[in-house]
């Protein structure tokens, strides 16, 4: 391996900084640096709690290559374990399922409860023999990885040393706080994946940015001028734009969404979009939400989920199902028109004399704030 | 299977009955279904009481115990209690 490539050049302001070098999104040697440093590090997104809704309801999930099972407990608690028997190893779940009573392992018939206690090691001290003196139960209980949802996102934290959550994300949090209401997912067409062809980076990057609307979302920009929109940006925290021009979607008869309870006026017209760092992509508007999960599959292929939500549930609002069903379209173009440009700055990246290119100073802020942080991580990753 | 299998008639269990337990037992795991796994394995522990033989009697409680926890029915503690009481299972708390 080259000796790893300085990062001085990214650390410095945006009007003098290179972006991240080629290596960071097309080399696989980098891509399990960042796996550790980036992703396992600090608080990733890997899944909804709407996959999760009922008690009992569990569903695996593959995190660069780790096993993870979601679980919904009876008392509504979400848990994040290693889907890993405490025994030989076996995978316990393979497929999403409601559990009723404990997670059974295939193999050997270890039974878990949702809460990751050890119940039952059958046969364990022999044949009808349930018990051994050297098998301790209360110590082979399921591994736990940290979790915190928010904003319906399941969030983890691999490694176990980040700051909590709450800690972490207390700026934004609190930039949100009128948005911490029960979300409300808008049903099956308000739920879609993409497969992109481009490291997981350049989807952050790329979202983070109004600078492209113009250009390639032509039809949101025709009622959203570049001027409306303002770059938010908190160094070391997160990054994104705002709009001060949201018009919210109307019904043939005039019918819109239902607003969250008890917003302020800044939301009549205001939208924000944030990338929460590292993996997560989130917009609130007055009368919907969306999260995005990004799902590294490997160093240049990522799958986006996208989940939106309403402030009221659809039994409640059931004459706009045709509207959650427009809306969804509307989105689902917006992030349709957005994969050529990662795919294409993915394949750019190829080319061995980029040198991580320029920014503008004035449009760029949110896009280098965000390699200012993955740099910081991974000098953080390298210094211990 | 139509027959209704209980405890009282699968108490002792003649050869030609036991084959036919087998087979629903198969039956049952080939289904998945676990309430029936929880009954006939139950059955089969019941008829090794009957006969005296504590090791096959707690090996067949043990199947039954351990279905009755992943399908979550209350007899999972019943089950538990009757291994507890030979000394081969920690008690559900
Ligand atoms: S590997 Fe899970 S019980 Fe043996
Ligand atoms: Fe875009």
């Amino acid at each position: 391996m080259n000796k790893p490539s300085s990062l001085e050049s990214v650390m410095t302001s945006v009007n003098r900084a290179n972006g991240l070098p080629n290596a960071h999104y097309i080399d696989p040697v980098v891509f399990a640096e960042e796996r550790q440093s980036v992703l396992f590090a600090n608080w990733s997104g890997i899944g909804f709690g709407k996959d999760i809704p009922e008690a009992g309801d569990a569903k695996p999930v593959d995190f660069l290559g780790v096993p993870l099972l979601l679980v919904r407990d009876q008392d509504g608690a979400v848990h994040v374990y290693q889907n890993t028997c405490r025994h030989r190893g076996m995978v316990l779940v393979d497929e999403p399922k409601n559990i009723r009573g404990t997670i059974r392992c295939p193999y050997h018939s270890w039974c878990y409860s949702l809460k990751g206690k050890l119940r039952a090691a059958p046969h364990v001290g022999g044949v009808g023999q349930n018990t051994h003196e050297d098998v301790k139960m209360d110590e082979l209980g399921l591994i736990t990885f940290r979790s915190h949802v928010w904003q319906d996102v399941i969030f983890v934290n691999i490694d176990g040393n980040a700051a909590p959550f709450d800690e972490v994300h207390a700026d934004l949090i609190e930039r949100w706080q009128e948005f911490d209401k029960p979300l409300y997912h808008g049903g099956i067409d308000s739920s879609f994946q993409l497969e992109v062809k481009t490291n997981w980076k350049l989807a952050v990057e790329n979202y983070c940015e109004s600078y492209h609307l113009p250009w390639v979302h032509p039809g949101l920009n025709s009622y959203s001028r570049l001027e409306d929109h303002y770059n938010i940006e908190s160094r070391g925290k997160y990054s994104g734009q705002g709009t001060l021009v949201y018009r919210q979607m109307q019904g043939a008869e005039g019918e819109v969404f239902p607003d969250f309870d008890d917003l302020s006026d800044k939301w009549d017209t205001g939208g924000e979009y944030v990338a929460v760092y590292p993996n997560v992509l989130l917009g609130v508007q007055r009368d919907h939400t969306f999260a995005i999960v990004l799902e590294p599959k490997d160093c240049e292929n990522t799958v986006e989920h996208i989940e939106i939500y309403y402030a009221k549930s659809g039994e409640q609002t059931a004459g706009l199902d045709h509207m959650r069903h427009q809306n969804a379209q509307l989105w689902k173009t917006v992030f349709e028109e957005d994969i050529f440009v990662v795919e294409g700055m993915q394949k750019g990246r190829h080319g061995p004399m980029f040198d991580g290119g320029r920014f503008s100073p004035a449009m760029d802020g949110p896009t280098h704030n965000f390699h200012h942080w993955v740099a910081t991580q991974i000098e953080t990753g390298r210094a211990t | 299977m139509t027959q209704e299998w209980t405890s009282e008639i699968w108490a002792t269990i003649r050869p030609e009955e036991a084959a036919a337990l087998h087979a629903a037992i198969l039956a049952a795991h080939a289904q998945h279904d676990l309430e029936r796994l929880v009954d006939l394995y139950a059955i089969a522990a019941d008829s090794k009481e009957v006969e005296g033989d504590v090791d096959a009697t707690c090996f067949f409680l043990t199947q039954a115990f351990v279905f009755a926890l992943e399908a979550g029915v209350a007899r999972a503690h019943e089950l538990n209690r009757r291994l507890v009481a030979y000394g081969r299972a920690w008690p559900l708390e």
